[in-house]
């Protein structure tokens, strides 16, 4: 064997060797947690020692052997955990020593995910998600952190049957994404948002940084408090902040978005900074869901979501399909990407008659907030340190109780518009069903190879009205159900018998 | 022989507020009475009611369930959709009928409680004949 021979073939096994690993990037989050404590002590006292190495090794000789056990761990299970693919699947090996294979069939992959933020895309890295229909309920069945060249290899191959095929392309306009993400904003999420970032900031600096930054906004606060109560100054940030995260978050995540049908399969494409891309089988697709609040009703718009297992399940993600347009547009938009869903046809609905069903609940709830604010009103004054601390009392108590009741009215109008539009339909292939959960309005078209489970249920009122409570149980990752209150009962067992179903 | 473990159980609270009357000398007439009224009503009412309503049917196609006191259900889910079937048998569950199947499909799951040792078995078997079936003629 001649010395160039012998080279070559060991340049090819590093090649295979490298190329059927995940990003070395993935060494750093495998020990990200435990390195930075270790790391910035050990840096800081090589800067203070003047770069004096010996000195440095002489006074650190422990931090640094634990540092080369935690790097060595790190750099084994980079090394075991490898992945090969083949034309009609990919193999990934996973667990302490690879002991784990898993095996995924492209053709029987549900969701195919790819997703490549600010830092992976510097380092042409990428994320990549594989999801079958199969009973792995809360994680991927294949998650790999590679080099953005085989997660294209991946993807390509995924989506090999789409070559040369027709393609229907539906874009969402700019205009739209912005009310979408307006829509979809909360400041719940947006908060949540900002406290994953305090705690990542707190697990790589430590608390001193922590500490120093809430002094520096308590500062600051200070300042703005001689115009306005402290309270209420801090609510107004949380509130604005948080919800404003949560609208910058959601318009990234969507912007640029694109579905396009071709073959069997639905290719979605997303994001500013972190681009997303997505390959959903559509006969995997268990449900498709259109929703809408009070407002999106008024204006005739509405959102289209997939319910397509492995898409839109990962953190703050929104399985959108058509992130919004209007109603018109978005049946000609699903006709094209969804070719066989019906057009909404209910053979059971609720009406005038109805109403009172609907918003009796509701209407209670309303004087809820009154009923504590005088029950509070009263029982206060007895408890002598509120007065001490909170001399302003009743002007709060009055607020907190007007802020209340505003959803709560709300939510008023929103169940007199669903004694409306709560209906139920089944046709040979598939079931359609209108409701209004809390305060947004769905209607869903459900693939009846779908149903996982059909539950009728009475209470001892719906028994002296004659209604019932229809839930649908659809095949998903976890308990995925549709909830129809307040259904003629006569009516809808004689459809559901009809339909097949034996009640 | 749900009654006599009732009754155990009552008897153990029983023998427990004993210890504690000698420090609380109303805790039988607060704690005790109402305690054995409502296992009363539990016994004479509830027991037998539920147990008059609630009903199975397997078959090799589908599985309905009905049941319930005051909120009436009637499930229904089709035999094919089932993924796997969990039973649960406890010690003594010929003389308790502490038995319980679990259906577990996807998005959902079934639970049949209180059944007799005989039927868990035969609705278990059953069903895991089933989705052996399907996988065969799957291959």
């Amino acid at each position: 064997m001649t010395k160039n021979h012998t080279t070559r073939k060991k340049h090819s096994w590093l090649r295979n060797f490298f190329r059927s690993r995940q990003h070395p990037v993935k060494i750093l989050t495998y020990i990200a947690k435990y390195l930075w404590l270790l790391v910035i002590p050990l840096a800081k006292y090589l800067i203070a020692t003047r770069f004096d190495f010996q000195d440095w090794v002489k006074t650190n000789w422990v931090d640094i052997l634990t540092l080369s056990v935690i790097f060595g761990y790190g750099i084994l299970r980079w090394m075991f955990i490898y992945y090969e693919i083949e034309d009609d699947c990919i193999i990934a090996h996973t667990g302490y020593f690879g002991i784990a294979s898993t095996r995924v069939y492209f053709s029987e992959m549900s969701s195919m995910s790819m997703c490549q933020g600010y830092i992976y895309r510097a380092i042409h890295a990428c994320t990549v998600y594989i999801d079958t229909d199969a009973q792995s309920l809360s994680d991927s069945d294949i998650k790999l952190d590679i080099s953005a060249r085989q997660a294209y290899r991946i993807y390509e191959l995924a989506t090999k049957k789409c070559a040369n095929k027709p393609k229907y392309v539906f874009n969402s306009k700019k205009s739209n994404l912005v009310i979408f993400s307006l829509l979809f904003s909360s400041t719940l999420s947006g908060v949540l948002l900002a406290l994953t970032f305090i705690y990542e900031v707190y697990q790589i600096f430590g608390r001193e940084f922590e500490e120093r930054f809430i002094e520096r906004v308590n500062t600051e606060i200070e300042k703005l408090t001689i115009f306005i109560p402290k309270y209420l100054l801090i609510a107004a940030l949380v509130i604005a902040g948080g919800w404003f995260l949560s609208f910058i978050s959601n318009l990234m995540r969507h912007w640029n978005f694109t579905c396009v049908r071709c073959a069997d399969m639905l290719l979605i494409s997303s994001g500013k900074g972190t681009k997303r891309r997505h390959a959903l089988k559509r006969d995997r697709i268990n449900y498709i869901d259109y929703q809408q609040s009070m407002l999106m009703k008024l204006f005739d718009i509405c959102t289209v979501s997939v319910q397509c297992t492995g898409y839109g399940k990962r953190r703050m993600e929104i399985s959108a399909l058509i992130p919004i347009t209007t109603n018109n547009q978005a049946e000609t938009s699903i006709k094209m990407l969804m070719p066989g869903v019906p057009a909404a046809k209910y053979d059971v609905r609720t009406g005038k008659a109805d109403i009172g069903r609907f918003v009796t609940i509701p209407a209670v709830f309303c004087f809820v907030p009154t009923a504590v604010y005088f029950t509070a009103g009263f029982f206060i004054p007895m408890i002598p340190f509120v007065g001490d601390i909170l001399p302003d009392w009743q002007m709060y108590l009055k607020n907190l109780a007007l802020l209340a009741t505003l959803p709560l009215v709300w939510l008023f109008f929103v169940k007199l518009n669903a004694a409306f539009f709560t209906a139920v339909g089944f046709d040979k292939d598939h079931c359609t069903l209108s409701y209004c959960r809390f305060y947004r309005f769905h209607r869903t078209v459900v693939n009846r190879d779908r149903i996982s489970k059909i539950t009728v249920t009475q209470n001892p009122f719906q028994k002296v009205s004659r209604t019932c409570t229809l839930r649908i149980y659809t095949n998903a990752e976890t308990v995925s159900r549709h909830v129809v209150k307040g259904l003629n009962y006569k009516k809808l067992t004689k459809l559901l018998k009809r339909s097949g179903y034996p009640f | 022989m749900i009654y006599a473990l009732l009754a155990a159980v009552l008897l153990l609270i029983n023998f427990a507020l004993n210890l504690i009357t000698r420090f609380v000398p109303f805790a039988d007439y607060y704690v005790l009475l109402p305690l054995w009224v409502i296992a009363a009503l539990f016994a004479v009412l509830v027991l037998p009611f539920y147990f008059h309503k609630v009903k199975f049917t397997v078959s090799s196609k589908e599985i309905t369930a009905v049941g319930g006191l005051f909120v009436t259900a009637k499930h229904f889910m089709l035999t094919e959709s089932v993924k796997s079937v969990t039973s649960i048998i406890t010690p003594l569950s010929r003389l308790t009928g502490l038995n319980f199947i679990i259906l577990n499909t996807l998005g959902a799951k079934l639970i049949m409680p209180f059944l007799s040792r005989k039927d868990a078995e035969e609705i278990s078997a059953a069903i895991n004949n089933s989705i052996r079936a399907r996988n065969r003629s799957q291959f």
